[in-house]
């Protein structure tokens, strides 16, 4: 499970900022909040990590989004772990 | 998986703090708080770099389980970098050590504490003039003043020296040099004021990014700041500059004694500033090695500089002569405040001292120092560079405090701070890292003194350079004994003899001190897993069996165990048993026992109970009539500094001219030691990113950082990866004198190197580019240059 507190800046152009908000509106994994002028707080809940990653990268894809800033990390105590990054061992040609 | 109740709790506190950043960054937050028995919200610095960040620490049923930036920080106001964020994922990676591992027919075997203690001790014993130890600017301050008294006070033996040695130590001579003391004047508060940042060599964008927001956050507000990036090569940083001046590797040298060059030409120096606050300095050409140097007058240093015309360091450094004159003009004006900012390119340099010094010299120069916004700012790369190393004293030539070995009353105080009988500090200073290293992997029968070496918490075996000659040496050496505390299997305890799980970041109590003077605490708050333990339990744990045994050296003056704490009741506490470790907080008697050192240098630090109701102090924190205590944001400056004279406006009070004046060097532009040729024809600079922190031990095993950065590469300029063959992706060979490795290329990527010239980043263990690196080192600082050496690139076949 992904947590995130968010602050999505918009652009300043009513039209663009209008046509993001409604995107955001319509999008299930977020939870809208107070908004400050261009600044809109918000929560993303994604099923796993990973998946809060690509709700970020979404959100900074999305036409009229300026900036998303990540305020907050729930960290998931089910958090998938890979191997050991020392699984490949330490290397260098011939050595 | 995460329960409705505490999902539900994450999502309030996930919006909480959402909405608290969205109605002002600085405006506090109050954190929602579970049941009886749930979460639990507590402050700490963040584990990773040397900005300092803090951090909101969710703990529930023993687990870190959720992270904010901390409102009430002044450092990051809230804010955190992508490994803030995922700072708590460092302590859960998979391959946790949890037990102590001991090496019998070539494999590592788990053996008790018991034993692992009493392998040290009696090593120690059989010879403890040949005991070394490698610490850290991760280390905590108790962790470096229990090991320091333990190394120098217990075992009179200096053999110690940090991993800072590799990333600040050329500012601490520049700082030492110009000042007469160590550590910047100036604070972050300069970033918001100053209305020119330079960047030196230095990519903040990425390596101290929520710093470095404070500027781009001062330009959303329609705020004019100008940011220059001298570099070497485009980056993240280069991104926001309103300027990008590249020049060529080792010419900043030439760069800075240009703009003082135009400074006197133009008569535009700071003339009343020079008379009340300065004097000249060069190296004494009969005693080149003495840091020291002697004095030049202002005719000499205007003679000096008169061959650094803009057109000759044009020609030198690759910048156009008419940036140089615009980098004259810049300081040249009164009206504007200008920050200069530098890290790892000025420190990692074979004339590190050098350039810091020329540095701090065009500020002086040009009065742009000692006002908020006119700074000259070193960042580090450690939590506790500052605070462990710098401070407390853990390299081969100091004692805490800013205390000098060499120095018999620097060494008699010590000893009444300590307790212990007179001329029980060896006055010899030990090896630094590149040294201690190379006696290491040397053997015994060809000079070699140094048999055993403990390090804690960091990860030489990947991060020195010139790792064949430094670490991989010792593979061989049946003499050699390798004693490595860390909290996952690196490339150090690949060739360890003996390894010992540690505690590490909230897991255990602590303090850090930051790149501004900033001292910051925090408090154990989950246990370490399985029979992981705190260094610095290790440290006194091992001091305890050496005295048990019935080492001297482990008793004070008067008969006691160097390492005595009492409870509030006065009673002694064993705190080497690992049962009764927590009785007290050690960490509180440790730092008291170092305080009285900090006020020698007018570095005074508060008692330990100040800390824990802040976010940090900066020092010197000096005790006000009312009880209170007050810090101080810039130093040497009468408006702020309670050390300086009334009426003096500026006092640099710890002069090495001892007339409070600073001194403003000349130095020449020296070529790098090794440059590209017909054989290696391109440079190669290494560094970092902003997902992995150093070696990448730890944010590795992240998963969300792994997955942004998940290995490292090369980066290639276009042009010659057209002329090689070479496309994205492609593997390539990097050889250099030393060593060979193989890396993808990566070409326009994030960073984009100039022609003839490539970028490693350093955190990969799979593709350890320190095998290539130079162990070439500053003369006076003795740290190592790891941004130039000259390799050659083939397309892997
Ligand atoms: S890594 Fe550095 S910049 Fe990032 S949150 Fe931690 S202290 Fe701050």
């Amino acid at each position: 499970m992904g947590i995130s507190g968010l602050v999505i800046t918009l652009t300043q152009r009513d039209e663009a900022a209008g046509a993001a908000l409604a995107k955001l509106r319509g999008d299930p994994r977020l939870t809208l909040g107070e908004r400050n002028g261009p600044r809109q707080a918000a929560v993303g809940v994604t099923p796993s990590v990973e998946q809060d990653e690509h709700l970020v990268a979404d959100l900074r894809a999305t036409e009229g989004v300026v900036d998303v800033e990540i305020v907050f990390v729930g960290l998931d105590e089910t958090t998938e772990h890979h191997t050991s990054p020392r699984a490949t061992g330490t290397g260098g040609v011939g050595c | 998986m995460l329960t409705v109740d505490r999902r539900e709790f994450l999502t309030a506190a996930a919006m909480a703090a959402a909405t608290a950043a969205v109605a002002g960054k600085a405006k506090a937050v109050s954190l929602p708080v579970m049941g009886q028995g749930g979460l639990k919200w507590e402050k700490a610095p963040c584990r990773f770099c040397g900005t300092g960040c803090h951090v909101m620490v969710g703990t529930e049923a023993g687990k870190v389980v959720a992270i904010q930036g901390d409102q009430k920080a002044e450092v990051n106001r809230g804010l955190l970098c992508v490994k803030g964020y995922h700072v708590g994922l460092a302590m859960y990676g998979p391959d946790r050590l949890t037990t102590p591992m001991l090496r019998k027919n070539g494999r590592l075997e788990p053996i008790t504490w018991d034993e692992a203690i009493d392998v040290i001790a009696r090593r120690i014993m059989a010879n403890p003039r040949t005991f070394a130890m490698y610490g850290s600017g991760q280390w905590t301050i108790p962790e470096g003043v229990a090991a320091n008294k333990f190394m120098k006070g217990g075992l009179s033996n200096n053999y110690l020296d940090g991993n800072p040695r590799l990333c600040m130590a050329s500012a601490v001579t520049g700082f030492l040099s110009t000042f007469g003391v160590d550590e910047p004047p100036g604070v972050y508060d300069d970033l918001d004021v100053c209305d020119v940042a330079i960047m030196w060599g230095n990519n903040m964008a990425e390596m101290h990014p929520v710093i470095f927001s404070r500027l781009i956050d001062r330009r959303s507000r329609g705020e004019k700041v100008m940011v220059i990036d001298l570099g070497t090569r485009r980056t993240r940083t280069t991104d926001h500059a309103d300027e990008y001046l590249q020049f060529n590797p080792q010419s900043d040298l030439a760069i800075a004694n240009g703009i003082a060059h135009l400074l006197l030409k133009n008569g535009t120096y700071d003339k009343r500033y020079v008379e009340k606050f300065c004097n000249f300095r060069q190296l004494d050409p009969e005693k080149p090695d003495v840091m020291q140097g002697k004095p030049m007058t202002f005719a000499e240093y205007e003679s000096a500089l008169a061959e650094y015309t803009p057109e000759r360091v044009e020609q030198i450094s690759g910048v156009p002569a008419a940036k140089i004159r615009m980098l004259g003009d810049l300081f040249g004006r009164r009206d504007l405040r200008i920050n200069s900012l530098w890290c790892m390119g000025m420190n990692q340099h074979t004339r590190g001292t050098a350039i810091n010094c020329l540095v701090h010299g065009i500020h002086l120069l040009s009065g742009h120092l000692g006002k908020p916004g006119d700074a000259a700012t070193s960042l580090t790369g450690q939590p506790s560079a500052c605070g462990t190393v710098r401070e407390v004293g853990t390299l081969c030539h100091l004692l805490p405090g800013g205390r000098l070995i060499a120095n018999e009353e620097h060494r008699k105080q010590a000893e009444g701070f300590w307790n212990l009988p007179e001329g029980r500090i060896n006055p010899k200073p030990g090896y630094h890292t590149v040294l201690l290293f190379e006696k290491f992997c040397t053997p015994t029968d060809k000079g070699s003194d140094v048999q055993t070496l403990w390090v804690q918490v960091t990860n030489p075996g990947h991060s020195l350079p010139n790792l064949p000659k430094l670490f991989r040496g010792k593979k061989d050496l049946q003499d050699k004994f390798l004693i490595v505390s860390d909290v996952y299997p690196t490339a150090t305890t690949e060739l360890a003899d003996l390894v010992l799980p540690s505690a590490m970041w909230v897991e255990k109590n602590g303090m850090y001190g930051n790149s501004e003077r900033r001292t910051q605490q925090w408090f154990k708050m989950v246990d370490p897993p399985g029979q992981a333990r705190d260094d610095c339990w290790q440290t006194i744990a091992v001091a305890r069996r050496l005295f048990d045994l019935g080492f001297e050296g482990m008793k004070d003056k008067d008969g006691k165990f160097l390492f005595t704490f009492t409870n509030a009741k006065g009673d002694e506490v064993p705190v080497w048993d690992w049962n009764r470790y927590y009785d007290i907080n050690v960490d509180e008697a440790l730092f008291e026992s170092y305080r009285p050192f900090t006020r020698m240098k007018h570095k005074d630090l508060a008692p330990y109970s100040e800390y824990v109701k802040a976010r940090g102090l900066r020092w010197p924190v000096v005790e006000q009539p009312d009880g209170s205590w007050r810090e101080t944001r810039w130093r040497f400056s009468e408006f702020d500094d309670p050390y300086v004279k009334k009426g003096a406006e500026m006092q640099f009070y710890h002069s090495v001219t001892k007339d409070d004046k600073a001194l403003i060097w000349f130095r020449p532009y020296e070529a790098p030691p090794e440059v590209p040729d017909a054989e290696y024809p391109f440079w190669l600079c290494t560094g970092r990113v902003l997902e992995h922190w150093h070696t990448g031990s730890m944010t590795r095993r992240i998963p969300q950082l792994k997955r942004a950065m998940p290995e490292s590469y090369v980066e290639l300029n276009r042009e010659d990866a057209v002329r090689l063959g070479v496309r994205s992706g492609d593997l390539v060979t990097i050889t250099s004198r030393r060593a060979a490795v193989n890396l993808p290329a990566w070409i326009g990527g994030r960073g984009d190197p100039p022609k003839g010239s490539a970028f490693v980043p350093f955190f990969d263990e799979a593709m350890l580019i320190n095998l290539v690196t130079l162990d070439a080192h500053d003369p006076f600082s003795k740290q190592p240059d790891y941004k130039k050496c000259a390799v050659s690139i083939t397309k892997t076949v």
